[in-house]
């Protein structure tokens, strides 16, 4: 074990050495898996991502030098490596599209069909944020894996339209109806997951 | 069609817009019929409702699991960094 001074924020400089940089892993670590894993359903895929993230802060320290406060720098490389995984996992032709669980929820006139009509949620007030994050999180597990990387693109790249649709070669009205698709049926999801939680 | 779709739009197009309004900003027309839709149909308010509510967990969420120990990735990145050195 090495001594380490994790109790104060480390001065960065284009010196940035091991020393400081090793600070900053101790410091951040916790938080960037807490939230890479939120956004990815594996977690050692989500260790190898902060891991990467902090290699490759190490290999741009020198353009770095301080312009940021280091938590912004480090979750903006995180979120390029999330970005990252995600464009490549829907360009990849093996990924599922579609599934045969996905259900119509309106009429023929787009009224909604009453078996699908959203209703209160019994827990919305009441229940905690952990409980919310985690049938978010289980909902979001349930999605066909493209339409899991077209939502989570839209939180990542800031909700710019024009640049998810590029990276990901599809149309705007596609990616619209795409991720219009994907909310139904989360909010459902989450509905009848909080429905029997409250129960 | 009927004529109460074309004027309020139907709740299919209500939530559609309401997904694209998350990331552009909508025409005039649209704007005011979602707005009027959304006035009319309680359905919608529920939707909309539970959906401004999911789009704030999505921006906001972290899944903090107590039981996982970083300890030894921390580790495994710092002998990451030293291993590279300060070249």
């Amino acid at each position: 074990m090495r001594n380490e001074h994790t109790t104060t924020t480390p001065i960065l400089t284009d010196q940035l050495g091991t020393a400081e940089m090793s600070a900053l892993v101790k410091q951040y670590t916790r938080m960037l898996v807490s939230y890479a894993r939120a956004r990815l359903n594996d977690h050692s895929l989500t260790e190898d991502l902060v891991q990467q993230t902090f290699l490759a802060a190490w290999e741009g320290r020198a353009r770095f030098a301080g312009e940021s406060s280091p938590r912004t720098w480090l979750f903006g490389i995180l979120n390029n490596k999330i970005a990252d995984h995600y464009r490549k996992h829907y360009r990849d032709p093996r990924m599922t599209l579609t599934d045969g669980q996905d259900v119509e929820r309106f009429d023929s006139d787009g009224h909604w069909l009453n078996e699908h009509r959203p209703t209160d949620w019994q827990a919305d007030e009441t229940a905690d944020k952990e409980i919310m994050f985690d049938v978010l999180a289980r909902c979001l597990d349930t999605l066909p894996e493209k339409w899991r990387a077209a939502v989570e693109m839209k939180y990542l790249k800031q909700r710019d339209a024009k640049a998810i649709c590029q990276e990901l070669g599809l149309s705007a009205t596609h990616y619209w109806q795409q991720i219009h698709r994907a909310k139904l049926r989360l909010r459902s999801c989450m509905g009848t997951a909080l429905r029997q939680h409250s129960q | 069609m009927s004529l109460i779709n074309t004027l309020l739009l139907s709740c299919r197009k209500a939530t559609y817009l309401m997904e694209r309004r998350t990331m552009e900003a909508l025409g005039t027309l649209d704007r005011m019929q979602l707005w009027t839709h959304v006035r009319v149909c309680a359905v919608c308010q529920v939707y909309a409702k539970q959906n401004a509510q999911i789009e704030e967990l999505l921006e906001m969420r972290e899944r903090t699991d107590a039981t996982v120990d970083t300890t030894l990735l921390e580790q495994r990145i710092i002998s990451a960094i030293v291993g590279k050195g300060s070249a």
